[in-house]
């Protein structure tokens, strides 16, 4: 099939948009569609009532926005399919029920945003032109079921430098990063391991350049982090006797 | 132009909006009350005499309630919508019920344009 698949130029955001609505609904359909029609902001628009038309139709249409009722049927999957079809185009969900659920939902199958059910019609519009922009006003609700999602991640808990894995760390230099992490000196982390402070500063000087961070205090963060988000990389954190225990 | 007095009942604002946008230059939806909720909204309603009623039904509702809402407003016409906008409910004098499938534009405008905005005497 010929679809549009042009390659992305930030000067096109400048130009107005065409715009494809999509709805089983037909009074949403046909009516969004003559009601934007007559906006100077959308260089065209068009409408389809089922997602297998509409995908039928993308190829002569071109359009550079979808906008998608929230209430049709398999609609996670259409944006799915559209993402792998033409991944420039920008999906937006309509009429959304506005919570946290909702909208990681929808966000997950693809959607670059979504327009609230609480929403005028005024704000249709601008709300499309804002998100082309890479732009999405919320409610402060959905923003925190957000953070709290992106927290959640596994492998990802929205530390600056847990994007990447840890690097392996010898038994010692954990336990010595443990130690840092408890607030220790070097010179009571020598004297807890039984170990000379010349040798502990060494183990630290490793440790920092392969966690590739400054500062001892960021080393315990990112280990901690790790340890706290994903569970895979547990640390050792010894006993004043020098043994090793888990932390 | 015809200005038409509506009282709106739990309707998305999208779909007054899309309304009211498709009518602009045939009639004016003078809203003269409107109501986010169903509850005790019947004597609110006779109280604001308007000639159309624009009810928007929640999930899974049925249109029973438009049987004692024309009961006190007899004259009144109503349109109940379902939740999703897909169908309509055109209520005029008992027992006259039209119902609209799959809805289009063009028919919604029609069922509004053919309410008779002086069956009411306004409030002086």
């Amino acid at each position: 099939m010929d679809v549009p698949n042009r390659e992305w130029d930030p000067a096109e955001v400048g130009r107005a948009p065409a715009l494809l609505v999509v709805s089983e609904v037909r009074l949403f359909s046909e009516g969004l569609a003559e009601v934007f029609g007559r906006s100077s902001a959308l260089s065209a628009v068009s409408h389809r009532s089922s997602l297998s038309e509409a995908i039928a139709a993308l190829p002569a249409l071109k359009p550079d926005i979808v906008l998608l009722d929230a209430s049709i049927q398999n609609g996670f999957d259409f944006v799915r399919r559209l993402h792998q079809i033409a991944p420039h185009m920008l999906r937006v969900v309509l009429a959304l029920t506005e919570t946290a659920e909702n909208v990681i939902a929808w966000a997950e199958a693809g959607v670059e945003g979504y327009i609230p059910k609480t929403a005028g019609l005024a704000e249709v519009i601008p709300t499309l032109l804002a998100i082309r922009h890479g732009e999405q006003i919320c409610s402060p609700t959905v923003a925190g079921g957000l953070m709290r999602r992106v927290r959640a991640r596994p492998g990802d808990s929205g530390a600056l430098a847990s994007a990447q894995p840890l690097p392996n760390l010898t038994v010692r230099e954990q336990q010595i990063v443990a130690l840092i992490g408890a607030g220790l000196s070097n010179k009571e982390i020598a004297r807890r391991l039984n170990i000379g402070v010349a040798t502990t500063k060494s183990h630290v000087h490793n440790l920092l350049a392969k966690l590739k961070v400054a500062q001892r205090s960021q080393a315990a963060l990112r280990l901690r982090e790790q340890s706290e988000s994903s569970g895979c990389y547990r640390h050792t954190a010894p006993a004043r006797d020098g043994r090793d225990s888990e932390a | 132009m015809v200005s038409i007095r509506s009282a709106v009942v739990t309707l998305s604002p999208i779909l007054f909006d899309l309304l009211a946008t498709l009518l602009a230059g045939r009639a004016n939806l003078n809203v003269v009350a409107r109501f986010n909720t169903h509850e005790g909204i019947e004597s609110q309603l006779a109280a604001a005499m308007p000639d159309l009623i624009l009810y928007g039904l929640h999930t899974g509702e049925s249109d029973s309630i438009v049987g004692t809402l024309l009961a006190s407003m007899p004259k009144v016409k109503i349109i109940a919508f379902t939740s999703d906008g897909r169908d309509a409910f055109v209520h005029t004098m008992r027992p006259h019920r039209n119902t609209l499938v799959d809805l289009s534009p063009q028919e919604l405008v029609e069922a509004i344009l053919d309410v008779d905005p002086h069956l009411h005497p306004r409030p002086i």
